[in-house]
């Protein structure tokens, strides 16, 4: 088991504003080198569910274990618009604990399996939407954590890049690592191990 | 602090400078804002003092008017620095902690370069100072402007980690508003309401560099320790936003 959330809780409001129950006791539960997606309608609550599992957020009630280092790819882009992708590597590998000459082997392999090399100098803010979400998703990828938490990582990904992503995410898999996948999943259910729904605050497999 | 804490803060600190001295606009305002706020505060006082009469006028300091303006332009971009600063890239340095960054070296590496750019900043507008008016004790002025630009620096921070950019700018303008307008007069009427005020302090030691050539060593003690306070509050609150 690499991770395992049970019966987690999180509501949102209060005081001031209308409170919105989002997950009522939703559970999952992800092996060793499975490939498992977690699919559901708009505003069914799946990012703030792998936010809560992140820790980004706090639960109001659950368990949640993960076993191993995690690498987690948000929706949105995270980035420092004035940082090159060069940087963005240094700064989130010092994070991860890497060593310099890591970091510099992880960067090069990012920049050729998807394809952005020529703009490692660039600043972000420079940078086309899908080459950003590239360097988004590498961010989460550089230190080959255990899970893989991905929050629809190939937004804005031309279709040899979007091919590129599933080969890599299969590859991930095929050494043993995992991975959790936010994904609309367009053909691609021949690929994953296991699928959740989200469905009205709960996982349903 | 382990030499991995000091090397995580020293990358934090020069990725946050980069960030901030690589956008112009940045660059532009070290220079525009203090030279607007000295020439503005020291013309319109000049102006008014020439255009009353002499018994009036004695009461009022041109010189000081002029280091005014250079503390509270100083002050204000400080402060915008501070606030802009964490909001512009409070996802991302929530995302740095999540990839193991402790919340205290980012805030650390941020304070560091607020310390940087209010360095750069005081230096930048004592020189603008010097072109209108000589103060008697230009160190007291510069000691006074640092501490005080430095006080609202963190002010940012604490605003920043927690409201969004509209109503935090807005709370951000009120505040120094009321400093600007109100604390100075209140200090001078004897309320202690006017000491609580960020500037209040930093402000006495300005005055009595500028006009009677003296360094407020009491008064330079009191905004010390208001910016420790205040810098305790802005890792406490920035720590607490970027650990949920």
């Amino acid at each position: 088991m690499v991770l395992r959330a049970e019966g987690v809780e999180k509501s949102f409001g209060g005081l001031w504003k209308r409170r919105v129950e989002v997950l009522k006791g939703a559970s999952i539960r992800v092996d060793e080198g499975e490939f498992v997606a977690l699919v559901g309608e708009n505003g069914a609550g799946k990012s703030v569910f792998m936010k809560v599992i992140v820790g980004l957020m706090k639960r109001d009630a659950g368990e949640i274990e993960v076993d191993g280092t995690g690498g987690y790819c948000p929706q949105e882009l995270e980035l420092y618009s004035r940082l090159t992708c060069d940087e963005h590597f240094e700064l989130f590998g010092r994070a991860y604990d890497m060593e310099r000459e890591d970091i510099l082997r992880r960067s090069d392999e990012l920049y050729e399996d998807l394809r952005f090399a020529k703009y490692s100098d660039f600043l972000v803010k420079n940078l086309s939407e899908g080459t950003k979400q590239k360097l988004n998703l590498s961010i989460a990828l550089m230190h080959e954590p255990d899970l893989l938490l991905l929050d629809e990582p190939y937004q804005g990904f031309d279709y040899d890049t979007y091919m590129a992503f599933w080969d890599m995410a299969n590859d991930i898999t095929a050494a043993g690592n995992s991975v959790l996948i936010i994904s609309h999943m367009v053909g691609e259910e021949g690929r994953l191990d296991r699928i959740y729904q989200l469905r009205e605050g709960k996982c349903f497999e | 602090m382990s030499e991995s804490d000091r090397g995580r803060v020293a990358l934090a600190s020069l990725m946050d400078a980069r960030e901030y001295f690589r956008n112009p606009v940045n660059v532009a305002l070290l220079v525009t804002i203090p030279y607007l706020f000295v020439y503005f505060y020291g013309a319109i006082v000049e102006h008014v003092v020439q255009n009353l009469p002499e018994e009036y006028a004695e009461f009022i300091s041109v010189p000081e008017a002029y280091a005014m303006g250079a503390f509270f332009g100083a002050a204000v971009l400080t402060g915008l620095v501070g606030f802009y600063m964490v909001t512009g890239a409070r996802a991302a340095d929530r995302r740095l902690v999540v990839a193991g960054y402790r919340p205290l070296q980012v805030v650390a590496g941020r304070i560091l370069t607020i310390l940087v750019v209010a360095l750069a900043l005081n230096g930048i507008t004592m020189l603008i100072l010097s072109f209108f008016e000589q103060p008697r004790f230009p160190l007291a002025v510069l000691a006074a402007t640092l501490v005080g630009s430095t006080i609202y620096g963190f002010i940012g921070v604490v605003v920043g980690s927690f409201m969004e950019e509209f109503e935090g700018s807005i709370t951000l303008f009120w505040i120094i508003t009321l400093d600007v307008g109100i604390s100075f007069q209140l200090g001078e009427t004897g309320s202690a309401a006017g000491n609580l005020f960020p500037g209040y302090h930093p402000n006495q030691v300005m005055v009595k560099g500028v006009t009677e050539g003296t360094f407020a060593a009491e008064s330079f003690l009191l905004s010390l320790v208001y910016a420790l306070c205040a810098l305790a509050v802005a890792v406490a609150v920035f720590h607490r936003e970027a650990s949920t």
